[in-house]
């Protein structure tokens, strides 16, 4: 009798939302996988079927299979330097420690911050003239360190890891403390009456038991680095450049470059690596979880 | 010796920890005072030494980004923008999410994941059929076009954290309401909405800090200058640096930018990092 009241309901309160995502979200979505099959310019109407020539032309592109690189190389060393980094400071920021809200005030606002802030300010700090980093390589007299950190794909790369880091770190530290706050603390006491030093018991209990965040993490940064694009895109000025991933490439190649076609190809390739990406990740590491 | 060695690995344990997060907390802190100081300086002090502190504190850097540099305008866009964005994705979700929560029916599954599909989905993948579906709607250089557009695109989330707030609710309220004879519709508005009120503050927060930051759309939607949102309008005038130089008042610009999410973190910081958490599993 209730469910049949309700369902009165379907329509007036589900339609409006369920509209909005079918417009903007759904047909489009579509539509990308037919584009990726054609020759569009985006200008002309003609839209010639090319079946799968724009993907084949994406792995002989050298700027493309450049952009793929640089996304694995954010994804790694990104990852291998934000792992610890935000697992250190959620167990410092477990255990209540002393400027607590100062702390977290400087680890979590750079999260809230929009993505634009975060690439005018990096930028200005690599900035080869006025930045603050080689001003401050000039003042302590290493003169010969300065460069355009920028410019060249070694000091590029690595720098602009830095700002994604700095704005990322917030979410996983967010995300490491509540799995910490979810492991009983009889399993502290237990393996202090072990024998176990904080050390061991870091090692022995709270890495095994954080398995699952971990895994959620790996997937949030490989997905976050395959879809990278405005710390990226303001940064360098929206010009083609060494640090090039995927969605500055497409950006171009869909506004710039006038082949629709070939950026939704590029598009749907981004779409298959973040689904393979998290299937693959949540199977490898699925078997490793500790269930309590 | 043995618990010797046990609290020298500890000492250093410690030793390591501290000089991490006190090198990375400072740098973080240099980083933004630089930011601030440097945007009272006059451009000349600037050039002059990236370092030093400004010689008299310069608001006149301020009033330039706000006026000529239109960030004031920008200002008002986004927060009308926000405001309104918000206000739609909060009545959307709450509604969508009230029937995927509690009516049974044959699609409900269906549609549910549907919705959370959307979170998994990078942009890039439909960001040129949106935008020529955009133009085909004379819905491009429109705050209208990019309103719409931020209302679809926060449903996804809203949706996901107000379903499973209205799972934890009791059944027993509105079933008494309906028996009672009141309307399903009455029901929806009277009894259950207000009791969703810490969700709907939460998904309101969220949606409103997004909606302020947001870029991506902005950039792709928007033409004329001015109709630009604070993001949009920050980029273009980084990007004028390497002709204009007048690097002082865009850090002015950039704090004007920074303050308002600054304070708002300060004033709500346990809502933010308890939302966060939420957030940040939706990828």
């Amino acid at each position: 009798m209730i469910q049949r009241e309700l369902r009165k309901l379907i329509l007036p309160l589900l339609g409006p939302a369920l509209l909005l995502h079918t417009i903007f979200f759904v047909v489009p979505a579509l539509n990308a996988f037919y584009y990726s099959t054609t020759s569009w310019s985006g200008i002309t109407p003609e839209k010639e079927f090319v079946g799968v020539d724009n993907f084949v032309r994406a792995f002989n592109d050298h700027t493309f299979v450049m952009s793929m690189e640089n996304v694995g190389y954010f994804s790694v060393l990104g990852f291998v330097l934000i792992f610890p980094l935000s697992l250190l400071f959620a167990v410092v920021l477990s255990k209540k420690p002393p400027f607590e809200r100062l702390l977290k005030f400087v680890i979590f606002a750079p999260t809230l911050l929009s993505v634009v802030v975060t690439a005018v300010l990096w930028g200005s700090i690599f900035n080869p003239v006025i930045g603050l980093l080689n001003e401050s390589l000039r003042g302590l007299g290493l003169e010969t360190w300065t460069q355009p950190w920028l410019g060249r794909r070694g000091t590029a790369l690595p720098a602009i890891t830095v700002a994604m880091i700095w704005q990322g770190l917030g979410t996983y530290v967010i995300l490491f403390l509540a799995g910490l706050q979810k492991i009983p603390l009889s399993f502290y006491e237990s393996a202090e009456l072990d024998g176990a030093d904080a050390w061991q018991q870091f090692w022995h209990v709270t890495l095994p038991l954080l398995w699952d965040v971990v895994q959620i993490l790996v997937v949030l940064w490989i997905i976050g680095s395959v879809q990278a694009f405005a710390l990226i895109f303001v940064i360098t000025r929206g010009y083609p450049n060494v640090a090039e991933v995927i969605g500055t490439y497409l950006y171009w190649a869909g506004f710039q470059g006038q082949s629709i076609g070939y950026a939704s190809a590029m598009g749907v390739i981004m779409f298959f690596l973040v689904l393979t990406f998290s299937l693959l990740v949540n199977r490898l590491m699925r078997r490793e979880t500790i269930e309590y | 010796m043995a618990d010797l060695r046990a609290e020298v690995k500890n000492f250093s344990l410690k030793a390591v920890t501290i000089f991490l997060l006190t090198f990375y907390c400072l740098s973080s802190a240099v980083a933004l005072a630089w930011v601030i100081y440097t945007s009272f300086k006059s451009n000349a002090e600037f050039f002059a030494s990236t370092w030093a502190l400004p010689g008299e504190w310069r608001w006149s850097n301020y009033a330039y980004a706000w006026a000529n540099a239109e960030i004031g305008n920008y200002f008002f866009n986004t927060a009308y923008i926000s405001i309104l964005a918000t206000a739609g994705t909060l009545l959307l979700a709450a509604m969508a999410a009230y029937v995927l929560a509690r009516v049974v029916f044959p699609a409900r599954q269906f549609v549910f994941y549907l919705f959370l599909t959307a979170m998994m989905v990078p942009a890039m993948l439909y960001l040129f059929p949106l935008f020529v579906q955009m133009r085909h709607m004379r819905l491009t250089n429109s705050h209208l076009g990019l309103i719409l557009i931020y209302i679809a695109g926060g449903l996804p989330f809203s949706i996901f954290v107000l379903t499973g707030f209205f799972r934890t609710l009791p059944t027993e309220m509105e079933e008494a309401a309906l028996m009672d004879g009141a309307s399903p519709w009455k029901t929806f508005w009277m009894i259950m909405l207000p009791l969703a009120k810490p969700g709907l503050i939460t998904v309101s927060i969220f949606s409103f800090i997004n909606t302020w930051n947001e870029f991506f759309w902005s950039l792709i939607l928007l033409r004329s200058g001015k109709l630009y949102t604070l993001a949009r309008g920050l980029q273009t005038l980084f990007w004028n640096m390497s002709t204009e130089s007048r690097w002082t008042e865009l850090f002015a610009g950039l704090v004007i930018v920074m303050m308002p999410l600054i304070i708002i973190f300060i004033l709500l910081q346990d809502r933010i990092t308890e939302g966060l958490t939420v957030g940040a599993i939706k990828g």
